[in-house]
């Protein structure tokens, strides 16, 4: 398998430390924790890999081996997150024949902990979003989407902490701007809001006042345009507490992750999976726990 | 057991102490893209059988074999086999509709949108499956009634895109513009009205097509365009013929 993987260290604070060059397996105790985020978007219901005579893509892709690589992943690392950033719906005859539901069984059964939504979860209107929902068991979060006057009010939650090994991993979603791009029947009284104070709002929320140690922007933007259509590249360079954007809605194909700089210059990944679940974009956080808390902890236990 | 209680909350509470004081220092990131492919190693089995039963039923509709095509069709500008192909059966498509549904019209004009072309037909065999791939979306077919200048203005459109699938129109493009502009074989006029039929997304003012929504009658035929497609394509069998859409210099 064509595997390259990039190691880099986070703050030039840390440069000293030389971890950030090796592997965090050889520091396989409790120093260290990794939280792995592995991510997809834009699946299009390819529940299967293409077909064999598919001239591009045969036998690739599909979130039947997306589950079992997430199955292998887990094994190697407990603390994994499976994410996906919108465009579930639509893509093959699945959704055509059964709308929303196999395709949310499926990431339910793969183990998807988050994913946000595209503009094609519109394509049934707000009614085929709300009639498959019960099947999805993973939080479909949406920040910047404000529901209340429709069918679907309450259903997408606007943010989700989740606690791995007790890192606090945050996640807010936005999406893109429905008008032009979805059906005015389609999204109804959905009122879109602009994605980049919502994610400075809901950024700045889950870092300082939540103490999230990791935060993620499931992101249905688009990667970047030449206009001055907001993009996760804007995204990246206008957020100060984001660490990682998965995107979407571009079907971008990304050799590696993008490492971007963010409102206050430090990094920030920028990443897409392409489409179809051809890809599977795999980031590995290392983090270091703080000796106080190590010594505390173990003096009680032990 | 009260103690065992008392010491358990004693451990928890102090657990819960230590654990807000926890902290954690991001110390560095290692990043990677994994291709999906059959490396990747096999499908997951319980996946599998969950989908099993779906699959059954769509396989049994997608094999059907609706008609055979003489070359593969792909899209392209400013014409194509494919998008020529499109826009010609959803004119005719269009008339057949409107005739069952009494309306007193004829459409002049057909539209389909570029970017909801969605994959090429085959060579060969053309099965239901592909015309899934090819219009996976729910659009519905939409009759519009257009003044000459608002036509116009669309087909200007079409000119600036490099041309596109349009069916019963011929036109020069010269730089964003449409010159020459006939409609049925007759100059375009700016006094008259025209019929265009289309999907409910562009109908709607979609991919910018913003002139559309200022139309003079607005008619949603409840048909989804796919069904229209496969309609046509029965019928193409139905009558002993091939698919074989050709080039005709519509759009220069």
């Amino acid at each position: 398998m064509d595997r390259r993987r990039f190691i880099r260290n986070v703050a030039a604070g840390t440069a000293g430390i030389t971890i950030g060059a090796v592997p965090y397996e050889l520091f396989a105790h409790e120093d260290f924790t990794t939280i792995s985020i592995l991510h997809t978007n834009d699946i299009h219901c390819h529940i299967e890999p293409f077909s064999g005579t598919n001239e591009r893509y045969a036998n690739k892709g599909g979130l039947a081996r997306i589950a079992k690589l997430a199955t292998l992943e887990r094994q190697k690392n407990p603390n994994t997150l499976l994410l996906d950033a919108g465009d579930m719906f639509q893509g093959t005859p699945y959704f055509n024949y059964f709308k929303g539901e196999l395709m949310l069984k499926v990431m339910s059964e793969a183990g998807y902990d988050a994913s946000t939504i595209g503009n094609h979860e519109f394509d049934n209107g707000l009614q085929g979003i709300k009639d498959p929902l019960p099947n999805a068991e993973f939080p479909i979060i949406s920040s910047n989407y404000d529901f209340s006057d429709t069918i679907l009010s309450g259903s997408f939650p606007e943010y989700k902490i989740f606690k791995r090994d007790g890192v606090k991993i945050g996640i807010y979603g936005v999406g893109i701007e429905l008008e032009n791009l979805v059906g005015k029947k389609n999204y109804g009284a959905t009122v879109y809001n602009d994605p980049l104070l919502v994610a400075q709002r809901m950024e700045s929320f889950l870092k300082n006042d939540k103490k999230c140690d990791l935060v993620i922007c499931l992101s249905h933007l688009g990667l970047r345009y030449r206009d001055n259509k907001v993009s996760d590249m804007d995204l990246a360079s206008e957020t100060s507490f984001t660490d990682l954007i998965i995107g979407g809605h571009t079907h971008s194909y990304l050799e590696k992750p993008l490492e971007e700089k963010n409102k206050l210059g430090q990094p920030v990944i920028v990443n897409q999976a392409w489409w179809g679940g051809l890809v599977v974009g795999k980031v590995d956080f290392v983090f270091e726990k703080s000796k106080r808390n190590k010594k505390a902890v173990y003096s009680d236990l032990l | 057991m009260r103690q065992t209680i008392s010491y358990l909350l004693l451990i928890t509470c102090l657990l819960f102490t230590f654990s807000c004081k926890t902290q954690f220092v991001q110390k560095s990131y290692e990043i990677e893209n994994v291709s999906v492919s059959e490396e990747v190693g096999t499908m997951d089995s319980t996946i599998v059988q969950l989908y099993a039963p779906y699959k059954n039923i769509l396989e049994k509709d997608m094999n059907r074999v609706l008609a055979i095509s003489e070359n593969e069709l792909v899209k392209d500008k400013p014409e194509s086999l494919l998008t020529n192909f499109l826009a010609d059966l959803l004119l005719e498509q269009g008339a057949v509709v409107a005739n069952d549904q009494q309306l007193d019209l004829t459409p002049d004009v057909s539209f389909f949108n570029y970017g909801g072309i969605r994959s090429a037909l085959p060579k060969g065999e053309i099965t239901v499956g592909n015309i899934f791939e090819l219009m996976p979306f729910e659009n519905e077919m939409v009759l519009l009634e257009l003044k000459g200048d608002k036509m116009q203005a669309f087909l200007d459109y079409i000119a600036d895109h490099g041309g596109g699938s349009v069916g019963g129109v011929e036109m020069i493009i010269s730089g964003d513009k449409a010159t020459d502009v006939k409609i049925g074989g007759q100059k375009i006029d700016f006094n008259k009205t025209y019929w265009l039929v289309t999907n409910d997304y562009v109908a709607a003012g979609g991919d910018g097509l913003e002139m559309l929504a200022e139309n003079e009658q607005f008619i949603n035929s409840g048909e989804k365009i796919r069904d229209a497609i496969i309609e046509y394509l029965e019928g193409v069998t139905n009558n002993n013929q091939h698919v074989d859409p050709k080039l005709d210099g519509r759009i220069k």
